[in-house]
This record gives structure tokens, C-alpha cells and sequence, in this order.
């Protein structure tokens, strides 16, 4: 397999992986990411989000009644995203494995997680700063916070949808022998690359199954995503087995030709 | 020139399926919409009970014949006729439920 | 010369020309699960769309008849044609004919060109005579629905206009399989749009 990195030995067929426990929790770090989002979430009474038929009043109330479990919720929604960032690296690395010769999938699946956590960081920010000091804020203005906090927890789509094609190209046109992710993983990428988009009736739908509380903009999306993290970590996981087994039967068979 | 290093896949009737297929589609599309009109039928409910039964009559052998799962493994076929089934169902039941 | 004892009227022929009964995926496996997954949340927007009529019948009623029915119908001949097209365009990659399949695989992509005008003539005479999808509930599904199904369609074209710059590369054999599979998700596209019209603007 010709590459155009011609010393860049570390991803030759049977190729040291080098030391793969650090791999191992960055993989992991997206179950985690998802473990403290599901209660994080519920704290800040953010799960469903609040309806967007709500009044400025009720969502003020809300914000006063509640300010200590929103902030604290908050504050794990913010820690939990911040793994997301640590998981996408971890793709990056299978996604670096699949790609030849110049790594441009590998640089876009760099960035766009990069890009991906600041916007998701986004929402539990703006909660926050509306649980800052509710007693005196403006109804109008909580609304208004928490209106940018929902569509930038669901409508803010874009990168997330390059993120998830170039996901779904690079395991489709890898060309190693066995395929290191199987195919159906890489159409499930393409596949919730396509779902985002029904993130984006919500900033115009205000109740229904299209709005930001809606079966199909919200929940549909967030079950997708769960299966699509759980998918991918079992994936990720085997592939790593299966690296290392054959690491293991090259530095056996021939301990002194094994790449570092 | 052969475009596919697959085992050649020799399909005797589909040509003649397709083709009649189409035929049905179109058949179907007109009749759909000559009852969506209030032409024929004038039970509104009957008429669009008829159309929803025709509009999945049609999704079903897109599926079979354009999408060739009728020469699919079992489990592929059965995931289709489930899927034409159970969302003809939901919809034909939601519609009479109003 | 293949037998035709086979339930399915399918005899697949070994590398040496040996006839076995079989079945046969499609594209690949993996893309069902795209292709599944786009009909699965198809059928949720359908049964979401039967939902909302149900809430406000006589609403949905009224607003259905500013709808153009036989132009729908139209809609519904050109994206079947381009269907039929499709297929045929297949059968002509499985036998080597690059050329054939190619002029179908474009003759596809027109009915999809000729799909996306008379929509957009729909839409157009929808926004003159002011109706948006903020006008009421039937409105934001008809535009959402259709104009969802239409941005699967131009996924569809492109998919096949992938297919036919593939098929002009006459330097590789392509494999079968993708040829399947990019006409399997045009096909989907026709066939919600073959559910759609009906539901949109038929069911009274």
C-alpha cells in the first residue's frame, strides 16, 4: 500500500500502535461524555428543553425556582461536552489509519470537533449566565438567553453535518484489508449527517413535533446520536482489539523488526 | 467491456417487470388522482382510504422491482413489507381515527 | 443459458458460467441501513403529518385545495420515469454497456432537473400568492415535507451523477454494487415522494 508519507512507517500493515491505553480512555471519554449529559441535563431542567410556548414569565420563574440545580447542571454540561472533544480525537485516529497519502479527512476531523464543542458549549453557557441572577434580570432577557441556548443546542447543525460525511466518507473509502470499520458504520454516519437537518425546523416551529421539544427535532435526533456513540465506541473498541492482537503476533514472530 | 468483476447477475424478467411496473404506477397515479379530485368515488373517506392503500400499493413495488428486493435475502424482504406494513397501518389508522 | 426453475426468476452465474439459485443484496448491506433509516424518518414525518390533520381536519381540508393536484401528478410521472430510467441503466452496467447506462443514468438526472422545476413553479406560486409556512400548520408541513423530499432528490441526482462519471472511467472496472446502490437510494426518493403525494395532496 503506496503512501506518500514514505517514512511514516507507524501505520504500516501490522504496525506498532504504540501505547494504546491512552487510546483506550479517549475512546471511552464519549460514554462518559454521554453518562454526565443524561443527568446533567435533567439537573438543569434542560431535558426536554423548556417549550418553546412558554411565556417570559414561566421561563424566569423557572430559572429563579431553580437557579442552584440549573447552574450545577450547567456546570456538568460543560465538563461533559469537553470530553466530546477528547472522543472526536480518538476518531481522528482511526480516521488517520484510513485515510492515504495526504491526510486531509484527518485534518477536517481535527477541526470540526474542535469547532463542534465550542458550539455545543454554547448552551449550558447561556443557561448559566441566565441563572446568574434571575431575581433581577429582565423576563424578556431569560427568554431571550434561553431561546439562544435551545437553537444552539439543536439548530447550530453545520459543522456537525460535515463532521459526521466526512465520518461516514473516510470508513467508506478505506481501502485496508479487512476494512478497519465495517461498512454499515460508515453509511450510519452518512446517515446522521443527513438527520441533522431536522434540527433546523426549530427555528421556526415553535410546538409540534418540529419544534425544539418535538419528537422528531429533538428526541429522534438525540436517540440517533446515542446510537451513534454507542455504535461507534463498540466499533472503535474492536478495531483496537484487533490492531493489538496483530501487534502482539508481529513483535512475537519477529521482536526485532517491530515498528516503533 | 465489463463494467462488473462480480459474478454476472442474469435477471431474465426484470426488463419486462420494470417496464410493467412503470405501466402500474402510472395507472395508479391516475387513478389516485382522479378520486383525490372527486371523480369516481364520492365518500371522501372511501376515496382517500382507496388512495392511501394505492400509495402504498405503489411504495411496495418500487421496493420489489425498481430496488430488486424481491431477489434480496429474507431478512432484507421482510424488513420492507414490515416497514410498508406497519407505516400503512399507522397512517390508515390515524386518518379513520379523526 | 440460465435455467428458470427459481422462485424469484433469478439465476445468478458462477465465475465459470455454472447457473446456482441465490439472492442477491442490492448495493452493499451497509447502505440499507442508510436507506432504512432515511424511510424510517420519512414514515415518522407521515404519521406526524396524519397527526396534525387530525387535530384540525376542515383546516387541512381547505388549505389542501390551493394545492395543484394534477400537477402533483406530474411530479409523480417524471420522478417514476426517471425511475424506470434508472433501472434500465443498471441492467445496462450489469451487462457492460457504459454508454447505454450512462445516457439513462442522464436521462434520470433530467427527470430529476424537470421534478425540481415544476416544484419550484409550485413554490413560487405559492410565495406570490402569499403563503409561507408560517401561514397555518398544513402550510409549514408542506413546505417542510416537500422541501425535505426535494433536498433527498438532489442527493439522489448527485448520487447518480457520482455513478455516471464512474461509469466514464473506463480505466477501472467499477463494482457492480455501486452502481446498485446509488440507483436503490434514488429509488427511496421516489418511493417516499410516491407516499407523499397521495397523503399531501389527495387524502381528503
Amino acid at each position: 500500500m503506496s503512501n506518500a508519507y514514505v517514512d511514516d512507517q507507524t501505520f504500516a500493515p501490522g504496525a506498532f500502535a504504540g501505547n494504546t491505553r491512552a487510546l483506550r480512555w479517549l475512546i471511552w471519554s464519549g460514554m462518559v461524555c454521554l453518562a454526565i449529559l443524561g443527568p446533567a441535563m435533567l439537573l438543569a431542567r434542560v431535558l426536554p428543553l423548556p417549550a418553546a410556548t412558554l411565556s417570559a414569565e414561566q421561563i424566569a420563574h423557572r430559572w429563579v425556582e431553580h437557579k442552584n440545580s440549573i447552574r450545577l447542571g450547567c456546570v456538568l454540561m460543560m465538563l461533559g461536552i469537553s470530553l466530546w472533544a477528547t472522543y472526536c480525537a480518538a476518531i481522528s485516529y482511526w480516521i488517520r489509519r484510513m485515510e492515504q497519502g495526504v491526510p486531509i479527512l484527518t485534518y477536517l476531523s481535527l477541526i470540526l470537533p474542535g469547532t463542534g464543542t465550542v458550539l455545543f458549549l454554547l448552551a449550558p453557557f447561556l443557561w448559566s449566565v441566565a441563572a446568574f441572577r434571575p431575581e433581577t434580570m429582565s423576563p424578556d432577557v431569560i427568554l431571550a438567553l434561553n431561546d439562544a441556548a435551545c437553537l444552539a443546542f439543536i439548530w447550530l447543525v453545520g459543522p456537525f453535518i460535515i463532521q459526521f460525511a466526512l465520518y461516514g466518507i473516510a470508513i467508506l473509502q478505506d481501502k485496508s484489508a479487512p476494512n478497519i470499520f465495517p461498512r454499515w458504520v460508515g453509511y450510519l454516519n452518512i446517515f446522521f449527517s443527513i438527520e441533522c437537518f431536522c434540527g433546523l425546523t426549530t427555528a421556526s416551529v415553535k410546538s409540534g413535533p418540529l419544534s425544539w421539544t418535538g419528537v422528531i427535532s429533538f428526541w429522534n435526533v438525540m436517540a440517533v446520536f446515542a446510537i451513534w456513540l454507542v455504535t461507534m465506541t463498540v466499533t472503535m473498541l474492536r478495531a483496537l482489539r484487533s490492531l493489538e492482537a496483530r501487534q502482539r503476533t508481529v513483535s512475537e514472530s519477529e521482536p526485532v523488526l517491530a515498528l516503533r | 467491456m465489463r463494467v462488473s468483476t462480480l459474478p454476472v447477475l442474469t435477471v431474465r424478467r426484470s426488463k419486462v417487470a420494470a417496464t410493467a411496473t412503470w405501466f402500474f404506477l402510472l395507472a395508479a397515479t391516475l387513478i389516485s388522482s382522479a378520486l383525490g379530485t372527486n371523480h369516481g368515488v364520492s365518500n371522501p373517506r372511501v376515496a382517500s382510504t382507496v388512495i392511501i392503500l394505492l400509495a402504498f400499493v405503489k411504495a411496495r413495488l418500487i421496493g420489489m422491482h425498481f430496488m430488486e428486493l424481491n431477489n434480496a435475502p429474507l431478512a432484507l424482504r421482510l424488513a420492507f413489507e414490515g416497514y410498508c406494513v406497519s407505516v400503512f397501518v399507522g397512517v390508515i389508522g390515524l386518518y379513520l381515527a379523526a | 443459458m440460465p435455467s428458470g426453475n427459481s422462485r424469484s426468476g433469478v439465476v445468478l452465474e458462477g465465475g465459470d458460467g455454472s447457473p446456482s439459485l441465490g439472492t442477491h443484496v442490492p448495493g452493499e448491506a451497509g447502505l440499507w441501513v442508510l436507506i432504512f433509516g432515511e424511510m424510517l424518518v420519512f414514515a415518522m414525518l407521515f404519521l406526524t403529518y396524519v397527526y396534525y390533520r387530525d387535530q384540525e381536519p376542515e383546516l387541512f381540508r381547505s388549505s389542501q385545495r390551493t394545492l395543484h393536484q394534477w400537477n402533483g401528478a406530474m411530479l409523480t410521472v417524471v420522478l417514476v420515469t426517471g425511475s424506470l430510467l434508472v433501472v434500465m441503466a443498471v441492467q445496462a452496467a450489469r451487462e457492460g454497456l457504459r454508454r447505454s447506462a450512462q445516457r439513462k443514468l442522464l436521462g434520470a438526472i433530467v427527470c430529476g432537473l424537470a421534478f425540481s422545476a415544476l416544484k419550484s413553479l409550485e413554490y413560487v406560486d405559492k410565495f406570490q400568492h402569499g403563503t409561507t409556512p408560517e401561514t397555518n400548520t398544513f402550510y409549514m408541513l408542506y413546505f417542510v415535507l416537500t422541501g425535505l423530499h426535494w433536498f433527498h432528490l438532489i442527493l439522489g441526482m448527485i448520487a447518480l451523477a457520482v455513478l455516471y462519471r464512474m461509469l466514464g472511467n473506463s480505466r477501472h472496472d467499477q463494482p457492480l454494487a455501486f452502481v446498485e446502490g446509488g440507483a436503490a437510494y434514488w429509488h427511496m426518493v421516489d418511493l417516499v415522494w410516491v407516499i407523499l403525494f397521495p397523503l399531501l395532496y389527495l387524502v381528503r
